[in-house]
């Protein structure tokens, strides 16, 4: 009558118990090795700190004795003396610290990793060259890897050697088809700094279309008067997110021209370009607009009205004043908006840092 | 009469058989699932420089939503460990739910905060708000002050006046990593298509808190609490790591939650009519996302992010199980258009359904398991071996998931890094099937119950609270 035969569930039953048998063990097992390595890791960590630290210090030259202290440790052990305090370090004692990996062949250890068919191992190598340096002949190779956190790891070294070369790398890889490495890419471009500014406007005025969008976003948050001429001709663009990033990058980088345009944006018919352009006004502290914001209290989008009504709040006495008349607005939003920024004007004022 | 009841018995044999595959083929899918993803992370995780993420001027915005109703006593101490994470571009919006007590007194006066005229984008119906206010003390909090409207309303609010582009839910008793956020971040800075994440919450019965930290990590020697923490590490490790690779979560823990701010406000917000409202927000945010032809995803990472304290006594938990067990039923038959529906992709066809076959009737089919083996053994149609054997072989099952949830968490994270508590973990895997799991159907199967005469009570939670270590 049963339709299960017996000898079913007893195969089932044993192999189950086979299972909970190898959890267990594994288990057990693993939290035993883990507590013998650590009681025998704990002596040699402290021993290769200390080595590491005296080889570090030691002037002029490393002091070659202790990093071969170091050497006679475990492979694993020396690798985590030195990545632990690698991460942490930079200028001349990163210059040391890379020699120190280099002399123990970590750098020769994670380059071969790099050349590995396995995605990890080339992520593993990949991230080493990044903290200890020396993988300038093999990142270039790795901006086409088939997986995206390796390509990753070549957009951060690019950010990181702030090479003119390398620009336009960043720039197309803001385009990339992985969300991490476009991310990385924004990221570098803003960490690489000064360096890259010649060599990024020149990107930015070569490029078009969303592309363009994207870098003039990114560079509108370290703006420079060198990516002016490229936000201004993108102020008339058909894209509506090229002439939003042109004028919040124009609103850090000034001039008589970028308050023109950022005035004349505030009649756009796309929302996020006309609080983009009341943001940049606000920015450039260009009280002649005041008379032009206003009117974007009444604005039907929140984000134009809340723009509007930061800008009046920080363009002095005549936009505070249109503030208070706008309070009694028949406009309900208008009043509102008008209310809030005198509140929070007053607690600027006071000294208050707002976030 | 005697061949009708072997026939039925016969029948349901055959039904329990198909089900029992079906069940196992997607433990395993899950299993195998769970295995490959916690390995990926591990492998990824070890190459990040999460000081990036931290120093980043990209970094997105986060606004913790922290509801609070009648919390004078702790809300300083919670307010305090909130703004205490580690993370650049955090705001904090604590929204007072129409407390009675002196919530917003020791607010005002801790923080001091100061009124501002309240603007803000109406995104989600609420009830009415009473005052806003800023902080002179802590640039990035924000006060609510609204009429009481529960849980779900106060959420909606927060997200009204929150400015990030993520929202964190987070529940008023829950422990929260310092490295919460820079993980939780982390599915939305690597995948364009995230709506929602979610991560493994731990249980904090048997360890030490001092100053909303988690100072030592411990395995609580109650057998209740014990069992829920092999339960906690199954659901999370085992079964919503898995769902990463399998069609994408249903479910986010209401206790830690990060959401995109535009999508969750644009779907409606949290949902006030159900018991379920987190769950419910997280199947609504993916259905609307299939409807509109971009179809998102609901990321789970592996690692603990927050800590919450469980019951220990048996009405209280099973009052929180039935709740649980309502607000799924209650989610499953509002979202029932998505059942089977090749419409909703992944979701529709494989998630969905295993959420209806699996999640929601296997307390009643255990039930009948139960019932049907125990009046075959009466009536003689089953000998008593084979109804041993069959019990078994059903809960070995459940011990075979536990134990191999340890052993990822032991081969992952293994935060509990005492010996002693691992062997304890041991124990309360082996022993969770043998009791525990038969009286939680009991109280699932209340819960259906319940849901069935629309009963929408939450009961009440007691708390024992966290126990901070001695002082020296």
């Amino acid at each position: 009558m049963i339709v299960i035969p017996k000898a079913f569930l007893r195969t089932v039953l044993t192999l189950e118990l086979a299972v909970i048998g190898v959890c267990v063990a594994g288990v057990a097992g693993h939290a035993l090795w883990l507590w013998f390595r650590s009681r025998a890791d704990a002596p040699r960590l402290a021993r290769g700190h200390a080595a590491l630290a005296a080889a570090l210090v030691a002037v002029p030259d490393l002091d070659q004795a202790r990093v071969a202290e170091l050497r006679g440790l475990p492979r694993r052990v020396r690798a985590a003396v030195v990545d632990q305090l690698a991460v942490s370090v930079t200028g001349e004692e990163g210059r040391r610290m890379a020699e120190v990996a280099t002399t123990l062949g970590l750098v020769a250890a994670a380059q071969r990793r790099c050349r590995s068919r396995r995605w990890w191992r080339r992520l593993l190598g990949a991230h080493q060259l990044n903290v200890h340096g020396g993988g300038d002949d093999i990142f270039p190779r790795l901006f086409d890897d088939p997986h995206p956190a390796v390509r990753a790891q070549a957009i951060e070294w690019a950010g990181d050697a702030q090479h003119p070369d390398l620009a336009s790398r960043l720039v197309a890889a803001l385009g990339d088809s992985s969300a991490l490495c476009r991310r990385t890419a924004a990221d570098s471009i803003l960490r690489a700094g000064a360096s890259l500014v010649g060599a990024l406007a020149g990107e930015l005025g070569a490029c078009a279309g969303q592309q363009q969008a994207d870098l003039l976003a990114v560079l509108a948050r370290r703006p420079d008067p060198r990516y002016g001429p490229a936000a201004l001709a993108a102020v008339t663009d058909a894209l509506p997110a090229l002439r939003a990033a042109a004028a919040a990058l124009l609103g850090g980088v000034g001039g008589a021209s970028a308050g023109a345009a950022l005035r004349s944006l505030l009649a756009d018919d796309e929302a996020a370009v006309r609080a983009a352009a009341a943001d940049g006004l606000r920015r450039l502290q260009l009280e002649e607009a005041v008379p032009d914001l206003a009117p974007l209290l009444r604005d039907p989008d929140f984000a134009v009205r809340k723009a509007a009504g930061a800008a009046l709040a920080a363009l002095g006495p005549g936009g505070t004043l249109l503030l208070r008349h706008y309070a009694a607005d028949a406009d309900p939003f208008a009043a509102d908006m008008a209310r809030h920024s005198l509140d929070v004007a007053a607690l600027r004022r006071a000294g208050v840092t707002l976030h | 009469m005697r061949e009708l009841v072997q026939a039925v018995l016969f029948a349901f044999d055959w039904f329990v058989l198909g089900y029992f595959l079906v069940v196992n083929t997607i433990y395993l899918l899950l299993l195998c699932s769970a295995a490959f993803e916690m390995r990926t992370h591990l492998l990824v995780e070890r190459s990040e420089r999460r000081w990036r993420v931290l120093q980043s001027d990209i970094a997105p915005t986060i606004s913790v939503l922290a509801p609070a109703h009648n919390e004078g006593a702790t809300i300083a101490a919670s307010v305090r460990a909130m703004l205490g994470l580690s993370y650049p571009n955090l705001e904090l919006v604590v929204v007072n739910d129409g407390s009675t007590d002196e919530t917003l007194a020791v607010l005002i006066a801790t923080f001091a905060l100061v009124a501002v005229h309240p603007a803000f984008q109406q995104a989600v119906e609420t009830k009415p708000v009473l005052a806003l206010y800023r902080s002179r003390s802590h640039p990035n909090l924000v006060v609510l002050d609204k009429e009481n409207g529960g849980k779900a309303d106060a959420l909606n609010a927060g997200l009204n006046v929150a400015s990030g582009a993520l929202v964190c839910a987070v529940d008023a008793d829950t422990i929260i990593e310092p490295e919460a956020m820079q993980r939780m971040v982390r599915p939305f800075l690597s995948r364009h298509d995230v709506v929602a994440a979610g991560g493994t919450i731990r249980i904090v019965n048997g360890s030490e808190v001092s100053n909303g930290r988690v100072t030592t990590v411990g395995v609580p020697r109650n057998v209740l609490a014990g069992f829920q923490v092999i339960e906690y590490l199954r659901a999370f490790l085992f079964g919503r790591l898995g769902w990463n690779r399998l069609g994408g979560n249903l479910i986010i823990s209401g206790a830690f939650g990060l959401f995109d701010r535009q999508a969750a406000a644009e779907a409606g917000g949290y949902a006030h009519d159900t018991v379920g409202e987190d769950m419910e927000l997280v199947v609504r945010l993916r259905r609307r996302s299939y409807e509109a032809g971009d179809p998102k995803t609901i990321s789970f990472i592996p690692d603990p992010v927050a800590w919450t304290e469980v019951p220990e006594s048996l009405r209280t938990l099973g009052r929180q199980r039935d709740r649980w067990h309502r607000g799924l039923c209650d989610v499953l038959r509002r979202h029932k258009r998505v059942f089977l529906n090749p419409k909703y992709g992944a979701m529709g066809t494989f998630v969905y359904p295993y959420f209806v076959i699996v999640e929601l009737l296997a307390p009643v089919v255990e039930a009948l398991g139960i019932l049907g083996l125990v009046a075959g053994v009466v009536l003689g149609a089953v000998d008593v071996s084979f109804a041993i054997l069959f019990f078994l072989v059903a809960y070995g099952l459940g011990i075979v998931l536990a134990t191999f949830t340890l052993l990822l968490e032991e081969l992952s994270f293994h935060r509990y890094d005492r010996l002693g508590d691992r062997a304890l973990l041991l124990v309360w895997a082996l022993l969770e099937s043998l009791g525990y799991r038969q009286l939680t159907v009991v109280w699932r199967l209340r819960g259906i119950w319940k849901f069935l005469r629309k009963r929408t009570d939450w009961g009440a939670m007691q708390r024992k609270g966290f126990s901070s270590p001695t002082s020296p």
